[in-house]
């Protein structure tokens, strides 16, 4: 017995040595494969070598979106992956129904309130969030959300269950980033920049709220907005959103959007986000990248393929739509729209 | 602490599943690819799972008197290989050689069945699919350019095999990605034209071959694309297009004349060609190959302020029988940094070429040239069938405010291809054991080249009256190249079962150049009596000998379009028993049909034996009218017996009726045969 015990002890002392050495082995060498592949891929057969140089990413070079000077956090570029499910139905994405877009009243006010309009399931800029509150962002039913237009025609999301600057902040950056950019429509707002009232970070646009706030309320064009009620500010009514931004795509046969062919041949992938301004003609005026996808082949495909092979819906005003082009090899080119807002006078 | 031993077990079982599954895992990467390369060209033939098939093109080391073409795209695709494909037209249905894609170029096509992965077969890269009804084998090889006269241009071929048992109507489009280094978008150059939007050309106003380079003075490739001549089959019809139109449609594209070269969807000049051969009826079994040329460009270039470029075949065939014309083109392109004026090119021929036509001028005026323009233009040449050898012709170039540039290119002129045909045969046939022989008869053909020129698409046809071919023989067979002094043997099988007489056969030979006939073989085929007839006793000793048993076949030879045979057999008792009696009877060969992959039994009435009177009755088998044999050789009945006593005795045939197909008797020769019993 006693030495059956030892034997034993003896017995338990290996095993957990030997534990401590695989758990060393693999915790020094996690990458298995490298390790027994002695020699060069491909070779073993007569196969060929490929060498690829590997450019940095010219994404790198931050955009005004994602420079962190620009803003008073550091958003962060989500792209989405091929593998990723498809989009789920959301409200930027519904169609319109006729009765809404015909009620859709010009503008009393010569200066229209753009409305953004977030995708819940699109790659979009994003401020780290209250990791307990993500589905504030995607979640599309906001029963509980109110905008309010406050007396810099600027719309305040309150929410129920957070602060709203939390929120506005980070979505806000691109759409205020987009009308400083966009040549034509910052000209029509010369007293924008200069507006001394204007909150930095809030942009001096008509960018109010943020893409969450609105998301379910006004795709159909029947959120509930309201004035602020105070201040000293007039009171405004609340403009008639544009329709969504789903519904002025695809007219008049535009045939999506082609993956570059040395892009494909390189098996480059990647997200583009554009602003792109169109006419009351349905023409896009002018293009601009607002998230480059780190392939500039594919930034200027998707650019130019707007700017000269599309025809948009023409609406009573210029406005400014808000898309996303998809390039995944597995699932081809796909063009998601985002928002759509008014373009500035 | 058992609890410990037993978790320490545990996980030490969980790490050597782990581990194990983590050895085999080693990533074995997919070779994307396969190639053959010479020194000038390199070939990659696409080995991934998709994409699988299709093809790109290369050089290693150019064009070896110009720096600065080596290693350079000459087709698309690289090292993976994907924007050029091949569509084969079956009917209706767009097939897509090659496994399939995700990608724009003919990801709506259909795909078949790979029969054999791209293997490297003889400095070949040899693939096969079967798309539908259709086997189609690509073979890639290298081949000789018809404008420089070297191995620097690949060889794209493709057969296909009508494998159905009906006709179909197939055509097909080989798509060509073009590519110079890493310009993709290069117009085409043919004759006097520069092509820079779509066009088309047709069979009937084919041009020999196409070029395309990017610039004169610092042209990074120049390649071509063989459009007749060589081993090329001449397409229907050629387009050159945008490669986004053309691949995206399967067949018929999105064609239109005046447009440029910009990829559909993009914006990038994108230039690409796609050559048809239309469709064509395919009978069972019956098989066609396509080929087309794409290499470097055979082009000749004088520097200069004026710089000069001269193409034309390398080589071309005259005597005073065949006088084959060529097409020179000069390409001229001003390098200079000023526009050069009233410029002008005077082709000067030396003896032995001469203008097509009389009417047609050696001096042609262009007019002025800006900088960096090119002016283009061609002449139709023959030779006068009175020079063979090496001759040099020039182009001189001048302009009024310019220094003239002199371009030089050689030619050879050859005796065309002439072949020779030695048809070898028997003089006649003799007769072993109720047959003719030899059988098969075989009839051998040499032909030989014995011309200045390679012979092309060269096919023997042999033409037999009389005689049937042998199962599985053609008449046509394809010889393909025959090259100067080169021999092809080639035989086929004839069965002249069934006729008899001095009977002839011939061969005719076609090439590209020239039809030949041979002189007509005779040879005497004896006649042979059809017979039934007892065969001799089989027996595992040397003589029947009484006690033992031994076997009589029942023979039938000779017997035209047999069908059915009633017999009786008799034999004398006393002598002879059939001791199993319907167990010792075995039907003949004649009612078994071996033809079928499982070996079918005919009709066959098992008959009665009385080895009280001798007789075995009812012997009748019938093949049915559909398989009849045209000429019968083979035993009826097998009957196994035992021999009782000493003695000579006789086997007899009675009541013997042999019928055609239309049931219908034959005369035969009845036999009957003395047995000896020691």
């Amino acid at each position: 017995m006693y030495f059956g015990d030892r034997d034993s002890n003896n017995f338990n002392v290996f095993i957990f040595i030997s534990l401590v050495i695989h758990a060393v082995i693999f915790w020094a060498i996690p990458d298995w494969n490298s390790f027994f592949n002695f020699g060069v891929e491909g070779t073993s057969q007569g196969g060929m070598i490929r060498v690829t140089y590997v450019q940095s990413s010219t994404a790198k070079e931050l955009s005004p979106i994602t420079n962190p000077a620009s803003t008073t956090s550091t958003p962060q570029v989500e792209q989405p992956r091929p593998t990723e499910e498809p989009p789920q139905e959301h409200a930027a994405s519904t169609p319109v129904t006729p009765e809404s877009v015909d009620n859709i009243s010009p503008p009393v006010q010569p200066r229209p309130q753009p409305v953004e309009i977030a995708e819940p399931t699109a790659p979009v800029v994003t401020q780290p969030l209250p990791e307990e509150e993500p589905e504030v962002e995607i979640e599309p039913e906001p029963i509980t959300s109110q905008i309010i237009t406050s007396e810099t025609g600027t719309e305040i999301f309150i929410d129920e269950q957070e602060e709203p600057e939390t929120e506005v902040e980070p979505v806000i950056e691109p759409a205020a980033t987009t009308d400083q950019e966009l040549t034509p429509v910052a000209d029509t707002e010369p007293d924008s920049p200069a507006e001394p009232d204007s909150e930095p970070e809030l942009g001096d646009t008509d960018a109010s709220g943020t893409g969450t706030s609105i998301v379910g309320e006004v795709d159909d064009g029947s959120g509930s907005l309201q004035e602020s009620g105070t201040g000293e500010a007039e009171v405004a009514p609340p403009p008639p959103p544009p329709p969504a931004a789903s519904s002025v795509i695809n007219v008049n046969g535009n045939g999506g959007v082609a993956y570059p062919k040395d892009s494909q041949d390189e098996k480059s992938e990647g997200v583009v986000r554009l602003d792109v301004l169109v006419d009351t003609d349905g023409r896009a005026q002018d293009v601009v990248v607002l998230l480059n996808s780190g392939d500039s082949r594919l930034d200027q495909q998707a650019k130019l393929t707007f700017l000269r092979n599309w025809e948009f819906r023409s609406l009573e005003n210029p406005y400014i739509l808000t898309i996303d082009v998809i390039f995944s090899l597995v699932e081809g080119p796909r063009v998601e729209p985002i928002s759509i807002r008014w373009a500035q006078e | 602490m058992p609890t410990l031993s037993r978790l320490s077990t545990f996980l030490i079982s969980v790490m050597l599943i782990f581990s194990a599954a983590a050895v085999p895992c080693f990533s074995q990467e997919q070779k994307p690819n396969l190639e053959i390369a010479n020194e000038y060209i390199r070939i990659i033939i696409n080995t991934l799972e998709e994409n699988m098939g299709r093809f790109s093109v290369g050089t290693t080391g150019g064009d070896p008197d110009r720096v600065g073409d080596e290693h350079q795209h000459l087709i698309y695709g690289g090292e993976e290989p994907w924007t050029s494909y091949t569509t084969v037209r079956i009917g209706n249905q767009n097939w897509v050689f090659g496994n399939p894609t995700n990608r724009r170029a003919g990801k709506t096509g259909l795909y078949g069945q790979v029969v054999q992965p791209p293997t490297i077969v003889d400095d070949s890269l040899v693939s096969s699919w079967q798309l539908g009804p259709i086997l189609v084998t690509q073979t890639l090889s290298f081949t000789r350019s018809i404008t420089s006269g070297l191995m620097d241009t690949a060889k794209i071929e493709y057969q296909l095999l009508n494998t159905d048992i009906v006709s179909h109507m197939v055509g097909m489009r080989l798509v060509l990605d073009t590519m110079l280094g890493y310009n993709d978008g290069a117009p085409f150059r043919l004759t006097d034209r520069a092509i820079l939007t779509d066009t088309v050309f047709y069979s009937h106003e084919m041009p020999a071959f196409w070029q395309a380079f990017d610039s004169l003075s610092n042209p990074q490739v120049i390649s071509q694309g063989t459009l007749a001549g060589g081993e090329v089959t001449p397409p229907s019809r050629v387009y050159f297009s945008n490669w986004g139109s053309i691949v995206d449609g399967l067949w018929d594209f999105n064609y239109q004349p005046g447009r440029d070269f910009m990829r559909a969807g993009e914006f990038d000049l994108d230039s690409a060609i796609a050559l048809y051969w239309d469709q064509q009826p395919l009978r069972p079994n019956e098989s066609k190959n396509y080929v087309a040329y794409y290499g470097l460009g055979g082009v000749t270039i004088t520097p200069g302020e004026l710089a000069v470029a001269l193409t034309a075949p390398w080589q071309v065939k005259a005597d005073q029988r065949h006088r084959e014309t060529f097409t020179i083109v000069a390409y001229i392109e001003n390098t200079g940094k000023g526009e050069a004026r009233d410029v002008t090119a005077t082709l000067q021929l030396p003896a032995g070429l001469e203008l097509l036509s009389a009417s047609d001028s050696l001096k042609r005026h262009y007019g002025n040239l800006a900088v960096g323009e090119t002016y283009q233009t061609s002449w139709q040449v023959i030779p006068t069938g009175a020079v063979t050898g090496d001759v040099t012709y020039e182009v001189l170039v001048e302009a009024t405010n310019s220094e003239s540039s002199l371009a030089k290119r050689s030619i050879q002129i050859v005796k065309p291809d002439f072949l020779d045909i030695d048809l070898i045969g028997p003089l006649f046939l003799s007769v072993e054991n109720e047959r003719l022989s030899p059988l098969p008869m075989e009839v051998m053909a040499k032909v030989t080249n014995v011309g200045g020129a390679t012979a092309y698409n060269v096919q023997a046809m042999l033409h037999h009256p009389l005689f049937k071919l042998a199962k599985g023989d053609a008449a046509l067979k394809k010889l393909g190249t025959i090259h100067p002094s080169d021999s092809v043997t080639v035989k086929w099988h004839l069965d002249p079962t069934g006729i008899s007489g001095q009977l002839m056969y011939s061969l005719d030979v076609i090439s590209d150049t020239d039809r030949y006939s041979s002189k007509p073989n005779e040879v005497f085929v004896p006649y042979i009596e059809p017979k039934v007839f007892v065969g001799e006793p089989q027996t595992s000793h040397d003589r029947v000998a009484a006690g033992q048993y031994f076997s009589i076949p029942i023979w039938a030879t000779n017997v035209p379009d047999f069908r059915k045979a009633e017999l009786e057999v008799s034999y004398d008792p006393q002598y002879l028993e059939i001791v199993g009696r319907s167990l010792d009877v075995t039907r003949g060969t004649l009612f078994v049909d071996p033809a079928l992959a499982q070996t079918r039994l005919l009709q066959w009435q098992t008959p009665l034996v009385d080895n009280y009177k001798g007789v075995v009755s009812g012997i009748v088998g019938d093949r049915g009218g559909s398989q009849a044999v045209d000429s019968a050789y083979g035993t009826l009945i097998t009957i196994h017996f035992r021999a009782k006593k000493s003695g000579n005795t006789t086997i007899r045939l009675d009541n013997v009726s042999v019928y055609d197909s239309k049931l219908l008797p034959i005369d035969v020769r009845v036999i009957d045969r003395d047995i000896v019993i020691e």
